[in-house]
C-alpha cells in the first residue's frame, strides 16, 4: 500500500545525484556562513526566530504525518484547516473583548481561551472532513482521495472567503508583545512562547501515541489497518481521532502563526501549510518524531534563507528541498524504506 | 489517408471561417469566451496526456503554462521591435516555436528526476517544481518579476486571434490524437494499467513517461504562448496567473471530462471556461461549485463524466431517439 518511490535502484542516478545537489547547495551555505562570520549576533537571533518558525511548521507537520501514517492519504485540506485555526482564535478572542485594534484586555486567560477555541473547532472540522469527504473513499484507488482531498481544500477555502471576508484581518493582541533578552541575543516573547507552546504540545501527542490505549490503536492502524481490524481495533473511529488530533493541532498552530503575522486572509493557510508538508516528507513522512525534526530544519532554512540569501526566494528553496528530498532519500531523515509490492 | 487528409483540411477551413466571422459579425465577448475555450482545450488535453493516459499525476502543469507564455511573450516583443505588424503571423509562430521548446526542455528537465516517483509523491513534486518555477520567475528581475512581463509601456503583441488559437488547439489535439492511438499511446496505456507489468513485458517505462510528459509540457507552453498573446487579453503576463490554482482548474477540466478522454478533456475545457462566464454574476460561489463538483465526482463518478471512453459522431447518433441502432458492444 506504501507506495513509496524509486523502485529500482538505479546505480548511476543514485551516484550523480548527491553530487550534483551538494554542488548546488554549496554557493547558498557559504552566503549564509559568510553572514553568520560577519555578526554573530544576528546569526543567532535568526536561528531563535527560525525554531520558532519551525516549531509552528512542525505542528501542522505533525497533521499531515499523523494522516498519511494511519490511511497513506496527503491531506491536502490540512493546510485550510490550520487557516480555520487562526480565524477561531480571531473570534474566540472577539468573544472576549480583544480585537486587533483594541489591545490592553489582554490575560493569559483569554489566550488559552483562544486556543481551546482554535483546537476544538478545527479537531470538530477535521473529523467532520475525514467522515463526509474520505471516509467514502478510502477504499478507492489511491488518486481518488489525493483528488477529494484537493477538492475539500478549495472548499474550505471559498467557503471561508465568504465567511470570513477576504480582506485581510489583523490578529487581536491576545498576549502582549515585549522583547526578551537572551544574553546578547534580543527576540521577541511571542517567538519564545510559540516555540515553548509547540514543544509541549509535542511532548503530551508524544505521550499519547506512545503510551495510551488510542495511541497504541494508531501505531497498529498505520503497520497494517486490515490486521489492526481483525485484532478488534476500532479502526472508523480511530481513525476519526486521528484526524481530530491533527486538526488541533494545526489549530494550535493557527493561533501560533496569527500572532505572530501582521495579516492573516483566507488564503493564507496556503504556503505555511506546503512547507509544512515538506518538512512532514523531509523527517519520513508517517513518523511522528520525523514531523518534528522536518518541521524545525525547515523553519530554520527558510528563516536563513529570507535573512541571508532573498526572502522572495527563500519558498523556492523550501520547495527545492522537498524535491531532492525525493530523489535522493524519499522514506526522509527518519522513515523507513518500504517497497513497492506486485 | 484521404479521409484524413480532408478532415484536416475541412477543420482547418472551419477554423478560417470562424476567424472570418469573428472578425465580421461576433460580439468580442463572445470571442474573447470562445478565446478562454480553445486555451483551456489545449491545457486540459495536454494534461489528459499525463494524468489520464499515462496515469501518473501532475499537479505543477501551470508551470509549464508559465515557462511557454514568458519564452513566447519574450520572443515576439524581441521580434518586434525589428519586424511590423505585417509579420505578425510569423512572430507569433516563431514565439509558439519558442515556447515549446522553452517548456519542452523544462517538462524533460522535471521529468527525468520526478517520474521515478509514483502516485501521491509524484503529484507532490510536480507541485513543487510549479511552485519553484513561479517563484523563481516572481523573484527574476530581468522579466520583471512579480511586476509581470513586458516592464514599463511596452505591451505583449496582440497576434493570437481566435482564429489562430483555434488552430493552435487543433494542431495540439491532432497531435495528442496520434500519438495516443499509435504504439506509443499502448504503451502509455500499459503503463497505466500497471508499471510493473509494462516493464516486464519490454516497455522502457522511464523513456515513454518522460516523452509523455515533455509533450504534455510542450502544448501546456502553447496553452501559455497563446495566453500571452490572446488578442482580447491583457496584453501583459505576470506570475500570479500561474499559482497551484490553475493547475487545479486543469485538474478540474479533466476529471469532469473523464481521465483518459481527449475529447472528455475537451468538453471539460470549454465547460470550465463557459461556467467562469455563466457563474460570473455569482463569481464568490464559482469556486464552491467546482469544489463541491469535485466531491461529488469523486464520490460517485470517479472516472469523469464520459471515463476513457471517446465522444464520437456515431455514439452521439445513437443517443437520438428513433434512430435504429446495432449495439454491439
Amino acid at each position: 500500500m506504501t507506495a513509496a518511490a524509486a523502485a529500482r535502484p538505479r546505480p548511476l542516478s543514485e551516484r550523480v545525484l548527491p553530487a550534483v545537489v551538494a554542488l548546488l547547495a554549496l554557493p547558498p551555505a557559504l552566503m549564509v556562513l559568510k553572514g553568520a562570520i560577519a555578526n554573530p549576533v544576528t546569526f543567532a537571533r535568526n536561528l531563535v526566530e527560525g525554531v520558532s518558525l519551525g516549531g509552528v511548521y512542525a505542528l501542522v507537520a505533525l497533521g499531515y504525518t499523523m494522516v498519511y501514517g494511519v490511511l497513506g492519504l496527503i491531506n491536502f485540506a490540512h493546510s485550510d484547516v490550520f487557516m480555520v485555526g487562526a480565524y477561531a482564535g480571531i473570534y474566540a478572542a472577539a468573544w472576549f473583548g480583544v480585537t486587533a485594534t483594541s489591545a490592553g484586555q489582554s490575560s493569559p486567560g483569554i489566550a488559552l481561551a483562544c486556543f481551546a477555541a482554535a483546537m476544538i473547532a478545527c479537531a470538530v472540522l477535521g473529523m467532520f472532513v475525514e467522515r463526509f469527504a474520505y471516509r467514502p473513499v478510502r477504499n478507492a484507488p489511491k488518486l481518488t482521495p489525493l483528488v477529494t482531498a484537493i477538492g475539500v481544500s478549495m472548499l474550505i477555502q471559498n467557503v471561508s472567503m465568504l465567511v470570513f471576508s477576504s480582506t485581510p484581518r489583523g490578529f487581536p493582541p491576545v498576549i502582549r508583545s515585549s522583547t526578551v533578552s537572551l544574553g546578547p541575543v534580543a527576540v521577541t516573547n511571542i517567538k519564545l512562547m510559540n516555540l515553548g507552546a509547540a514543544l509541549a504540545l509535542m511532548v503530551a501527542l508524544t505521550f499519547l501515541v506512545q503510551r495510551t490505549r488510542v495511541g497504541r490503536a494508531m501505531r497498529a492502524i498505520s503497520t497494517n489497518l486490515d490486521a489492526a481490524r481483525l485484532m478488534g481495533v476500532h479502526t472508523d473511529r480511530v481513525i476519526a481521532i486521528t484526524f481530530g488530533l491533527g486538526s488541533a493541532l494545526a489549530g494550535a498552530g493557527g493561533i501560533l502563526f496569527g500572532l505572530d503575522q501582521p495579516k492573516i486572509d483566507p488564503l493564507s493557510g496556503v504556503q505555511p501549510g506546503l512547507k509544512a508538508f515538506v518538512a512532514a516528507v523531509l523527517g519520513g513522512i508517517g513518523n511522528i518524531p520525523g514531523a518534528m525534526l522536518g518541521g524545525l530544519l525547515i523553519g530554520m532554512v527558510e528563516q536563513l534563507a529570507s535573512a541571508y540569501l532573498s526572502s522572495s526566494f527563500a519558498p523556492a528553496i523550501v520547495f527545492s528541498i522537498l524535491v531532492v528530498v525525493l530523489l535522493v532519500r524519499p522514506q526522509g531523515l527518519l522513515g523507513r524504506v518500504t517497497r513497492e509490492k506486485v | 489517408m484521404l479521409r484524413k487528409v480532408v478532415i484536416i483540411a475541412s477543420v482547418l477551413a472551419a477554423i478560417a471561417g470562424l476567424q472570418f466571422v469573428a472578425g465580421q459579425a461576433l460580439d468580442p465577448y463572445v470571442i474573447r469566451v470562445l478565446s478562454v475555450c480553445g486555451i483551456n482545450v489545449m491545457l486540459a488535453v495536454a494534461l489528459n496526456l499525463v494524468n489520464g493516459t499515462t496515469g501518473q499525476f501532475s499537479i505543477g502543469h501551470a508551470g509549464f503554462m508559465a515557462v511557454g507564455a514568458y519564452a513566447g511573450a519574450f520572443t515576439s516583443v524581441a521580434l518586434s521591435h525589428h519586424l511590423s505588424d505585417a509579420y505578425g503571423p510569423v512572430i507569433l509562430i516563431a514565439a509558439a516555436l519558442a515556447s515549446m521548446l522553452a517548456a519542452g526542455l523544462t517538462g524533460v528537465a522535471v521529468g527525468v528526476p520526478s517520474l521515478r516517483l509514483r502516485g501521491d509523491y509524484l503529484a507532490i513534486v510536480t507541485l513543487g517544481f510549479g511552485e519553484i518555477i513561479r517563484i523563481s520567475i516572481e523573484s527574476t528581475a530581468a522579466v520583471g518579476g512579480s511586476q509581470g512581463f513586458p516592464l514599463g509601456a511596452e505591451s505583449i503583441p496582440a497576434y493570437a486571434s481566435l482564429g489562430w488559437i483555434w488552430a493552435a488547439a487543433f494542431l495540439g489535439v491532432l497531435a495528442v490524437w496520434n500519438l495516443t492511438h499509435s504504439s506509443y499511446g499502448r504503451a502509455l496505456a500499459a503503463i497505466r494499467e500497471d508499471e510493473i507489468a509494462a516493464e516486464a513485458a519490454g516497455v522502457p517505462t522511464t523513456r515513454y513517461k518522460v516523452l509523455a510528459f515533455a509533450v504534455s509540457a510542450m502544448l501546456a507552453g502553447l496553452a501559455g504562448c497563446m495566453f500571452a498573446h490572446d488578442a482580447t487579453g491583457g496584453q501583459h503576463i505576470d506570475p500570479g496567473a500561474f499559482r497551484l490554482d490553475k493547475s487545479v482548474d486543469m485538474l478540474v477540466m479533466i476529471i469532469f471530462g473523464g481521465l483518459g478522454s481527449i475529447t472528455g478533456a475537451i468538453v471539460g475545457g470549454i465547460f470550465v471556461a463557459v461556467s467562469l462566464e455563466l457563474l460570473r454574476s455569482v463569481q464568490q460561489y464559482r469556486l464552491i461549485v467546482y469544489a463541491a463538483l469535485l466531491i461529488g465526482m469523486m464520490l460517485w463518478r470517479p472516472q469523469g463524466l464520459l471515463g476513457s471512453r471517446e465522444l464520437t459522431l456515431k455514439g452521439l447518433l445513437r443517443l437520438v431517439p428513433g434512430r435504429k441502432t446495432e449495439r454491439g458492444t
